[in-house]
């Protein structure tokens, strides 16, 4: 009786240890996905703002508000086809087509137009007006949009870590407007604000696809995101705003392509990453790894586009990011809880 | 023979919504006529995929034991939210022919 006893407690620490190293692996493979997805979006960050300087982007009067625009609609529409391979190749292009006919599906592809071509576009005014090393961390801003729209419309009440991680966010932000940048920067201000359009339009897209994500594979939900964004963009807003000339003068501009392509390709790895993060450790520590990326875009504008990094701008920028992350979630706790 | 088939990852939190638990294994073997012949039909990717819906809280676990390879069996059952989210997402078709 006894040696059965003990028997069963074995057994029992045996499945606990077991279960305990499995959600350890899971949890340390989804955030090395979430830090990975922050790095790569920096990366595609840069490497656009180095397109953007380059033909045709810098051709004709109103190339300024265009480029941005056109570039956004290239880099989605080459990201998508990056996932389209990716997905190909893995055997999920049934499973996607039957995804998009169900609700969640749609709600992916309007959470997509929000997220890309007004959020992307912003994004890319923005950089092409204050610089990357700026639009960056207030673009970063987009988890206090989200949580503001999670308290209007679904009644999330919103915690006083949440109230406190907006407030560091808006210290960070102030401290990084304070200042412009040396350099070339007429419409610096203009920039800022095309940046925190982008942080309404990813903080919109995050909190309408959080409810698509659930029931779809999120390897999936992200190539149907891309599609729908690249093709929104190309086909609607580069016509409205006479775009079609510089984005038929790109695709006939091969440097200037091959760069957009390799920055698409980066992005296609970011959103992947960032997509299987959520799936594996939740949304919240998925966005907050994520988000990483304004600190990451620093590093790479200091050493690759010779930017001059003032202390408003890095106190800012470290500023906004802690406070993003402490909006989506409780670092002490969950550092606690998931173990090292 | 359903005229929509659903999105494999629907078809699963689906098949949580019928039974009272059950395992990889179970699930496997109730999708395979469905799902079977797909490349993305693999033990590993539908293992992974649970353990991202548990995440998520669609579904939890209802217990654990030790197979004969002193493999963990994990047994997963449907949380309300998940049961919730199928109710509210799962096409008019599905509801009416099978029971949910």
């Amino acid at each position: 009786m006894v040696t059965e006893m003990v028997g069963q407690l074995n057994r029992m620490n045996v499945i606990e240890m077991k279960q305990t190293k499995m959600q350890s692996k899971f949890t340390k493979v989804g955030s090395a996905y979430g830090l990975i997805s922050g790095i790569t979006f920096a990366m595609n960050s840069i490497i656009l703002g180095v397109a953007l300087a380059r033909e045709p982007f810098t051709l004709g009067t109103s190339a300024m508000y265009v480029a941005p625009l056109v570039a956004a609609a290239i880099n989605d529409s080459i990201t998508a086809l990056w996932l389209i391979i990716y997905n190909a190749i893995r055997g999920n292009m049934n499973e996607l087509v039957r995804s998009v006919k169900t609700k969640p599906g749609v709600m992916i592809c309007v959470a997509a137009i929000l997220g890309g071509p007004v959020a992307m576009g912003s994004y890319l005014l923005g950089i092409q007006f204050c610089g990357s090393a700026y639009t960056m961390p207030i673009s970063a801003l987009c988890p206090v949009v989200g949580a503001v729209l999670a308290r209007i419309f679904m009644n999330q009440k919103m915690s006083a870590r949440v109230g406190i991680g907006m407030a560091i966010c808006i210290a960070g932000t102030a401290l990084i407007s304070f200042t412009p940048p040396e350099g070339e920067y007429p419409y610096f201000y203009l920039g800022l604000l095309f940046a925190f359009g982008s942080a309404l339009g990813w903080g919109a897209e995050g909190a309408l696809a959080t409810f698509g994500m659930s029931m779809v594979n999120p390897d999936i939900a992200i190539t149907i995101r891309e599609i729908t964004s690249g093709l929104a963009s190309s086909l609607i807003v580069v016509p409205i705003i006479s775009g079609i000339g510089m984005y038929g003068a790109l695709l006939g501009t091969p440097g200037t392509l091959w760069i957009i392509a390799i920055a698409a390709l980066t992005g296609a790895v970011s959103f992947l990453t960032w997509y299987k993060a959520n799936a594996m450790i939740g949304v919240a520590p998925g966005m907050a790894l994520n988000i990483t990326y304004s600190l990451w875009g620093l590093v790479f504008a200091f050493f690759f586009t010779g930017v001059t990094l003032s202390v408003y701008l890095i106190i800012g920028a470290v500023l906004v990011t802690f406070g993003a992350i402490l909006v989506v979630l409780n670092p002490f706790e969950t550092l606690t809880k998931k173990g090292a | 023979m359903n005229k929509n088939r659903l999105p494999m990852t629907f078809r699963m939190l689906h098949f949580f919504s019928t039974v009272q638990d059950g395992t990889v294994d179970h699930l496997m073997e109730a999708l395979k006529s469905e799902y079977g012949s797909e490349r993305q039909f693999q033990r590993k990717n539908l293992s992974s995929y649970l353990f991202s819906m548990r995440e998520n809280g669609l579904i939890e676990d209802s217990k654990v034991e030790l197979d004969e390879n002193e493999d963990l069996r994990i047994y997963y059952r449907i949380t309300d939210e998940g049961s919730r989210l199928l109710e509210r997402y799962l096409p008019k078709d599905w509801k009416n022919s099978v029971g949910a």
